[in-house]
């Protein structure tokens, strides 16, 4: 990684006019490999935030397309962002290319993490259905669902991580491809089990009931709420607890769920114990959606958004929900008629699933393809 | 450390401990005088365990045994070693120990005044006596040892603490112009740090507030040994100090983003006419992805644990099952009203056919004929107007 000064053509002054600005970087030169120059020509911010911002960027020399997020770096201590990013490796997870530092004339610090670059979000891809009053096709639902808890089952046991911040904003799609990829490790965080850890995180909408509850000591299953939230929310268009506050966030989604039991209000905070809620009733999970939609969606939609963390399903468990089952098919294709993306190359993710899971993700004939006999599950 | 042992008061104490001891010996010669009535340590003791005995004198059915004991004025050696030990052992199994030596040294007693077997073996006591005394004292210097290595090692981990304390005051001013220094200078700074603490070690009102250190003793430490041994711990204090407060300082901007993205939404509800301005304006610069106006990580703002208010809550859900029974209520007066209205409309009909009923007989044919082909329903409109 190279720590160079930033080298533009002109004085950046503030986040705007980064337009047109070509940013040289050096990387190499260690160990007896030849220096590289690498520039980047700034295009256009495609967003902006508490963090600093995200521009689109070309690379010069390869002509490809970057998307560089520059934030401002404490020197005293290490950017915890770039130290996750740095072990990710999975192709429904964004790939850091490479970073490096640059300073401004007021002596600030930023460190540049340069990112591929994904075309378009999946917030987008939903405002783009409701401006037509669309619904997503449902092959889309299950495609980009598959993909999203294919990343969060490789950073929830490879690297350990939990996202903290999932939601359409942060999920990725290549409008060709249909390739989904995680992003934004800004809140991300590795969770030691017994660490408590702050509950202030995620985006309203899409924040499991634990963290409303103020529970310090939650589990990666705060990404499968979210990820539930995202599940419900291509299938019905809009979002499934629109909450104006935390409170009206925990109503709307006790509307939905009832009142949670004092059993399930001690998994989520054990503080909450001695209050006494009034009861509300559940609403049936099929008069949430329409008519036509499929029992599995509705079943998987039931699994994801549980009250007690440890009866959420795992990443890797949804996968193998029947709801998937079409993308497994020999013959399945997207609608337009080109291939997949991978969906089935795993590696390390598998290492704790049972046989009978690792069978049910692998599809025969990838099984063949590959020429790998698993083991097939006793009984 | 030589001076420590005549600076430290305890120490004192301890050595006027070891000093009697020895004392005990003489004062076990003199008790062969018999008649030295001076009131000594073993008198107390004894009147001590005479109490003991008669109070346990079921076990020790012996009465006569006592005024032998203190006629003789013989003091077994073993009991005095006993007594020391006695001293030192739990109070229950002293309480045992002490019975058991009345009926040794009683035993005893009377082989004393047998004759020559009893001299000698008193003589055999008394250097295993001086056995036990000089075990003793080497048990008690050895334990005195430790003591004063653990007041050492106690002292040690206290300055330690002191030298944290102050580093994470340093480190919080540093925290004022952080960009400004580099890594070196932090370190810089904890360095003079150390010396601020060392130089202030002759100050005795620092220190006084930790106990069992004496000011003497810190001066014999030198606070230039010290210093060096400490600084590259210091260093790495300073470090792993300086990135947990950088961490709590990003935590704490990310809060205040929090609350400063709550408060704008309240600030939106209360002001619909502003609802539009506010939010573009506030996700601009809040929002934290792609130029969406996207919703900012909320919390709660009014607990202090950042969960929801259980009360607010509570009251939401009654407003929630209030709305819910209303809702149900406006339903069922619907259907209530749709049922008495149909009710209604029958009732008409019945009482149209009893009139018809009725009136049949008196008609002749040709009315009935013209009344029958008329509809109920045209007939309930007539009925109306």
């Amino acid at each position: 990684m190279a720590e160079d000064k930033e080298m533009s053509t002109s004085v950046i002054n503030g986040n705007d006019s980064l337009t047109g600005h070509i940013i040289s970087t050096t990387i190499g030169g260690k160990n007896g490999e030849p220096k590289q120059t690498i520039s980047y020509m700034a295009e256009r911010v495609v967003g902006t935030g508490s963090f600093g911002i995200v521009f689109q960027a070309k690379c010069l020399e390869t002509g490809e397309a970057v998307a560089i997020k520059k934030v401002l770096q404490d020197r005293r201590y290490k950017n915890r962002e770039l130290q996750l990013m740095r072990v990710m490796d999975h192709p429904n997870v964004v790939t850091l290319k490479h970073c490096f530092f640059s300073t401004t004339s007021t002596d600030e610090l930023f460190l540049n993490l340069v990112m591929e670059y994904v075309p378009e979000s999946m917030y987008r891809v939903l405002k783009h259905y409701n401006n037509a009053s669309q619904r997503i096709p449902i092959t889309y639902v299950k495609l980009y669902m598959y993909q999203i808890f294919r990343g969060l089952a490789y950073i929830h046991t490879v690297p350990g991580v939990c996202h903290r911040d999932l939601k359409p904003q942060n999920i990725l799609v290549d409008p060709l491809t249909h390739q989904v990829k995680l992003c934004d490790f800004g809140s991300a965080k590795m969770l030691v089990h017994g660490e408590a850890n702050i509950s202030y995180i995620c985006s309203r909408f899409y924040r499991a009931p634990e963290l409303i509850f103020g529970a310090t000591e939650y589990t990666t299953s705060i990404d499968i709420w979210s990820a539930g939230c995202v599940l419900a929310e291509l299938l019905l268009g809009q979002p499934l607890f629109p909450g104006e506050n935390a409170v009206d966030q925990l109503v709307h989604i006790i509307k939905v769920l009832g009142t949670p039991t004092r059993e399930e209000v001690r998994c989520m905070n054990p503080n909450y114990n001695d209050f006494r809620f009034p009861q509300i009733k559940a609403h049936p999970w099929h008069k949430i959606f329409h008519k036509k939609m499929p029992p599995e969606a509705i079943d998987l939609a039931s699994r994801l958004l549980q009250y007690s963390p440890s009866l959420r399903c795992t990443a890797l468990e949804a996968c193998a929900h029947p709801f998937f089952d079409e993308l497994r098919e020999p013959n399945a294709r997207l609608p337009n008629g080109r291939p997949f993306p991978p969906l089935f190359n795993f590696k390390q993710e598998l290492s704790g699933a049972s046989p009978e899971l690792v069978n049910k993700l692998i599809p025969d004939h990838v099984k063949r393809q590959i020429g790998l006999q698993f083991v097939q599950p006793a009984g | 450390m030589p001076s420590f042992y005549a600076f430290n008061p305890s120490v004192r104490s301890m050595k006027c401990l070891f000093f009697k001891s020895p004392n005990l010996t003489l004062f076990h010669h003199s008790h062969s005088t018999h008649n030295n009535r001076r009131l000594r340590v073993a008198d107390i003791l004894l009147a001590d365990e005479h109490d003991a005995a008669v109070d346990s004198m079921d076990d020790v059915p012996q009465p006569p045994l006592h005024a032998s004991t203190r006629s003789i004025k013989c003091y077994s050696p073993r009991r005095l070693v006993s007594w020391l030990l006695a001293a030192l052992t739990p109070s229950k199994q002293r309480q045992f120990l002490k019975r058991r030596q009345m009926r040794q040294s009683s035993s005893m007693m009377i082989e004393l005044n047998d004759g020559d077997e009893g001299s000698r073996q008193l003589n055999w006591n008394d250097t295993s006596f001086k056995v036990g005394v000089g075990c003793g004292l080497l048990y008690v210097i050895a334990a005195t040892k430790n003591e004063l290595s653990k007041m050492v090692e106690l002292r040690k981990e206290m300055e330690i603490n002191l030298q944290n304390m102050k580093a994470e005051l340093q480190s919080k001013d540093t925290l004022l112009n952080p960009l400004k220094q580099s890594d070196d200078d932090a370190v810089v700074c904890s360095i003079t740090d150390i010396q601020e603490v060392s130089c202030s070690n002759s100050h005795l009102s620092v220190h006084t507030q930790i106990p069992y250190i004496q000011p003497e003793f810190k001066s014999n430490l030198g606070s230039n040994r010290y210093l060096d041994c400490k600084t590259s711990e210091q260093e790495e204090c300073a470090e792993e100090i300086n990135e947990l407060q950088a961490e709590f300082e990003y935590e704490l901007q990310r809060l205040q983003l929090y609350l400063d993205g709550e408060a704008a939404f309240e600030d939106a509800q209360q002001e619909m006419v502003e609802v539009a301005v506010n939010n573009d304006s506030s996700s601009k610069s809040q929002s934290s992805s792609f130029g969406e106006i996207i919703m900012e990580p909320q919390g709660a703002s009014y607990d202090t644990s950042f969960g929801v208010p259980p009360v607010e809550l509570e009251r939401r859900l009654h407003e929630l099952l209030e709305a819910r029974l209303q809702e149900r209520i406006i339903e069922l007066e619907d259907a209530l009203e749709y049922a008495t209205q149909k009710l209604n409309e029958k009732e008409i009909k019945v009482t149209w056919w009893e009139e018809t009923a009725r009136l049949t007989p008196y008609h002749d044919p040709e009315t009935c004929r013209f009344t029958f082909p008329l509809d109920p329903e045209v007939a309930l409109k007539f009925s109306r107007e």
